[in-house]
């Protein structure tokens, strides 16, 4: 067993060190001299370059800049295996949509939805973050 | 060319036109291989799964198919690829006639621009 285990480990770290260099953050920086934005790639890469059947991503796109959201939404498009599902709570959903399978709006607690992207727009003829904006309008006309 | 999507229809009916669209404009050859499913989707920026409903649709409609374990390919048929081409050509013709008369143009009016436009055009392609 161990072997393979260690087999398994020495992926992920590559691929953690790959993503690393390739958002040209320094391995042995101190996680407290970097930068917000940075700390969040930082906290993707520690995420996305494991082996896993569920991944759970909370705000992974918050205080990121346009760029680093590409690269995220990227890196969650290039580590897609069909086994494996993603759980992405955000606020961010036009950046985000197209990417997801299904969608569940959650509202002081309760389901207010749950539906498939393409359901949402086939049937409302909208996009989720336009329907989101209605869903969850914070004023009154 | 960047895959852009409007908001408001499903975005495997948006991937399928866009295909299609390739398919007629000659940006893929009738048979060539088309890449996988995943590199599409990547190019494309959007769910794999989304891709592989597009592509099964167009599957559906005869414009791709699949080869085993080798991949997929674009349609052979040159017939129907023509078809596709006409069928694109008369959307983007019915919009088009939809803004003029929006414009409040009337047909004869519009067929006098278009034919005004090619001329110039031509006479720019002969000098």
């Amino acid at each position: 067993m161990k072997p393979i285990l260690e087999c398994r480990n020495l992926t992920s770290m590559e691929r953690a060190f790959s993503m690393l260099d390739s958002l040209d953050i320094d391995p042995r920086a101190r996680l407290s001299s970097l930068s917000r934005g940075t700390r969040e790639k930082v906290q993707l890469v520690l995420v996305m370059s494991r082996q896993a059947g569920l991944y759970v991503l909370d705000e992974p796109l918050g205080g990121v800049d346009p760029a680093a959201r590409d690269y995220i939404l990227h890196t969650i498009l290039t580590n897609y295996s069909e086994d494996a599902s993603i759980l992405i709570s955000t606020h961010l959903i036009a950046d985000i949509e197209n990417i997801l399978d299904r969608v569940l709006f959650l509202q002081k607690g309760h389901l207010a939805l749950n539906a498939s992207v393409d359901e949402i727009r086939g049937e409302y003829g909208k996009s989720v973050d336009t329907l989101f904006r209605e869903v969850f309008k914070c004023w009154e006309n | 060319m960047p895959w852009n999507f409007d908001d408001d229809r499903p975005i495997y009916l948006q991937l399928m036109e866009r295909i299609r669209h390739d398919i007629a404009a000659g940006v893929y050859k009738p048979g060539d291989k088309i890449p996988s499913v995943r590199d599409l989707a990547l190019d494309a920026s959007v769910n794999p799964n989304t891709m592989q409903k597009a592509l099964s649709e167009l599957e559906r409609a005869g414009l791709v198919h699949s080869q085993r374990t080798s991949g997929r390919y674009i349609t052979d048929d040159r017939v129907l690829i023509q078809k596709v081409r006409k069928e694109l050509a008369e959307e983007h013709i019915c919009q088009f006639l939809r803004q003029m008369q929006h414009l409040g143009l009337s047909n004869p009016e519009t067929l006098e621009l278009i034919e005004k436009k090619l001329e110039v055009q031509n006479h720019e392609t002969d000098s």
